[in-house]
């Protein structure tokens, strides 16, 4: 990767237009006659201990990868301990909070009929019973059965939730599973271009592509709008599910900064007040 | 002398000798027990089948776990932490019927509240004995948990 | 924007209570809006919140205008709650007695980073009645094991006898048996951390 980085900065010094392809079997890096832009970040937080991590900026608009930038991500936001517990707890969580179950059954009261004794109690050499509908009898009601609406509704806690996020980032960013890409523009709006983009790219099967505006760029709605294995996602939208359901998670530039400023915002604030017990007037 | 001696011992004492006779299970001749009874209950081996028709076994139809609503699913459930901040992720469980959004506690608890928000609907009107099987195990419930129950340990 | 609000109950109190509030403001804090001054009102009670109507033209009750930054903003954001909580002015001294981070704790190979509140994330863990103490040190960094031997050694020179210790790699946390807070922040104080 630096005998690459030293190639372009060689080649920017020797000649500026010209358009050889020097580049090894090894990597798919094509150097570009386009300056490499190293940005150094100016931190509201600046990072403690850890290093800011560097990170390519890739494009999307050539099915080869060109490497447009280096850029600085925060540590505490994407490279913290990846606690697998937490992430596991996020994921319980995301289940169950949304979770009703509609499962019902009808008690001997509910069930029609069975108002009146069967037959008479004595003198039959039958047993006794009083109603059709008992639990006893075949099509009769059920006895501690499941009963409509029953939720299992909890809230997890905020800065559990807070770190979850930063666990599950940082363990898609140390796993290679993390690409910051500079836009979602794409040339064409075939289906196939994006396919043969993962493929060659080596990501995986399932890519989540977050964007920090509502609207995706047309094309790229256009040629992910029949995969459903690839989906775009806000910058508010991500959650801790979904970057473990796809293989790959593809950031732009600008929904990576923002992701890493919320974060450290929450991890550097009070949020006694997101911390206290959930109250459903609150919402 | 030794032959007198042999002999007088032979008169006095003789040990009863018991001849083993070794029968083998194997060598057995059966018997035939229930003659002409015909055995139901499958002992040839693994796997049950029946005789003619063989049991139905459900085609395998994999779920196909990238529908819409499996591939997208939680999102939004960070809205509070990554969004602006002003939107709690229970108000985004549009899933949900809102009247059960965000609620936990017993049956008694959602009973109370379904009745509380269905009230001021058409629901009593349009739907009678729905509602009046509510309101019966709502008295039933209340009579259970307050007359027929311990309380649990108090919070405080 | 106005157009669109439905005239549902719910959205009708809402509106009043965002009026209310605009009133409030403008130094009008005696007057209180009722729901009938609203033009929005509505006594029906539509069965769904699709059926209901649009409501047009909402009468606003006192003429306002509405001004973009103006320069008395800045009062009023001074008055604003931290978003985030503020990072500390280097001085001198501090009367609290707060100890600052020194910067050349950051060469150590491990470091015990401060709380969002700038103070020692050292704790005194009791349970079982106050019969079990263990003090935490959380939110380490680096080399955990080696800053275990030295707060073991420490902790043995101070207390002239064994102290047990556990650490928790993956949490980034080590617990000491028994009440060592002092000593701990102290010794940590001392670091620089």
């Amino acid at each position: 990767m630096s005998s690459n980085l030293l190639n372009v900065f060689k080649r920017l010094n020797i000649t500026a237009a010209t358009q050889i392809r020097l580049c090894s079997s090894v990597s798919n890096v094509v150097p570009d006659n386009r300056e490499i832009s190293v940005t150094k970040k100016e931190w509201k937080f600046p990072p403690q201990y850890t290093k800011p991590r560097e990170v390519w900026i890739e494009n999307l608009d050539t099915i080869e990868e060109k490497k447009l930038g280096l850029f600085e991500l925060h540590p505490l936001v994407y490279a913290t301990v990846p606690r697998i517990d937490l992430i596991h707890r996020n994921v319980e969580w995301q289940k169950k909070y949304r979770w009703v179950s509609w499962a019902h059954t009808k008690t001997r009261a509910e069930v029609r009929g069975g108002g009146r004794k069967p037959w008479p109690q004595k003198g039959l050499g039958r047993a006794r019973h009083g109603s059709i509908r008992s639990p006893l009898w075949r099509g009769g009601g059920i006895v501690h059965g499941p009963r409509s609406g029953k939720t299992h509704f909890f809230m997890l806690p905020f800065d559990m939730r807070i770190h979850g996020l930063t666990s599950t980032l940082s363990a898609k960013f140390a796993q290679d599973d993390l690409h910051v890409v500079k836009d979602l523009e794409l040339p064409t709006e075939e289906p196939a271009y994006i396919i043969d983009l993962i493929e060659s790219r080596n990501w995986g099967p399932s890519v989540l592509l977050v964007d920090d505006t509502d609207y995706a760029p047309r094309n790229i709605t256009v040629a992910t709008d029949n995969l459903p294995h690839v989906n775009i996602m806000p910058v508010y939208g991500l959650n801790v599910y979904s970057m473990l359901k796809h293989d790959t998670l593809i950031l732009t530039h600008s929904a990576a900064q923002k992701i890493e400023e919320r974060l450290l915002i929450h991890l550097h604030s009070s949020i006694t007040e997101q911390q206290m017990k959930f109250k459903l007037s609150q919402v | 002398m030794e032959l007198l001696k042999t002999a007088i011992l032979k008169t006095l004492w003789r040990p009863t000798v018991n001849i083993v006779r070794t029968t083998y299970h194997a060598d057995k001749s059966r018997l035939i027990r229930r003659y002409g009874y015909e055995e139901k209950i499958w002992n040839g081996g693994l796997m049950p089948r029946g005789e003619g028709k063989r049991l139905p076994i459900p085609e395998y139809r994999p779920a196909n776990p990238w529908t819409e609503r499996k591939a997208l699913f939680g999102q939004n459930d960070y809205i509070d932490i990554l969004g602006p901040g002003n939107l709690h992720p229970v108000k985004t469980l549009y899933s949900v019927p809102s009247w059960i959004r965000g609620v936990t506690g017993s049956e008694y608890h959602i009973l109370l509240r379904k009745r509380k928000m269905w009230a001021r609907t058409g629901t009593p009107l349009v739907r009678p004995t729905k509602w009046k099987e509510y309101e019966k195990r709502l008295a039933f419930l209340y009579r259970k948990l307050n007359r027929k129950t311990k309380t649990g340990r108090s919070s405080t | 924007m106005a157009t669109v609000w439905r005239s549902q109950r719910a959205f009708a109190r809402f509106f009043v209570g965002k009026t209310a509030r605009i009133l409030n403001n403008a130094s009008d804090l005696g007057a209180k809006l009722t729901t009938a001054s609203i033009s929005v009102s509505s006594k029906q009670n539509y069965s769904n919140y699709a059926h209901s109507p649009f409501v047009k033209n909402i009468k606003e009750q006192y003429e306002f205008e509405i001004v973009k930054n103006p320069p008395e903003w800045a009062y009023v954001e001074r008055l604003m709650p931290f978003e985030t909580i503020p990072n500390v002015t280097p001085k001198a001294a501090y009367p609290s007695g707060w100890i600052p981070p020194k910067e050349e704790a950051r060469n150590l190979p491990y470091f015990i980073a401060r709380t969002r509140n700038h103070q020692l994330p050292i704790y005194l863990d009791l349970s079982y009645r106050g019969m079990r103490k263990i003090s935490m040190i959380k939110k380490i960094d680096g080399d955990i094991w080696l800053l275990n031997d030295l707060i073991k050694e420490h902790l043995k020179k101070t207390q002239n006898r064994y102290v047990e210790t556990r650490v928790h790699e993956l949490g980034r946390f080590i617990e000491v048996k028994g009440d060592f807070v002092t000593t701990l922040c102290n010794w940590a104080y001392a670091q620089g951390f």
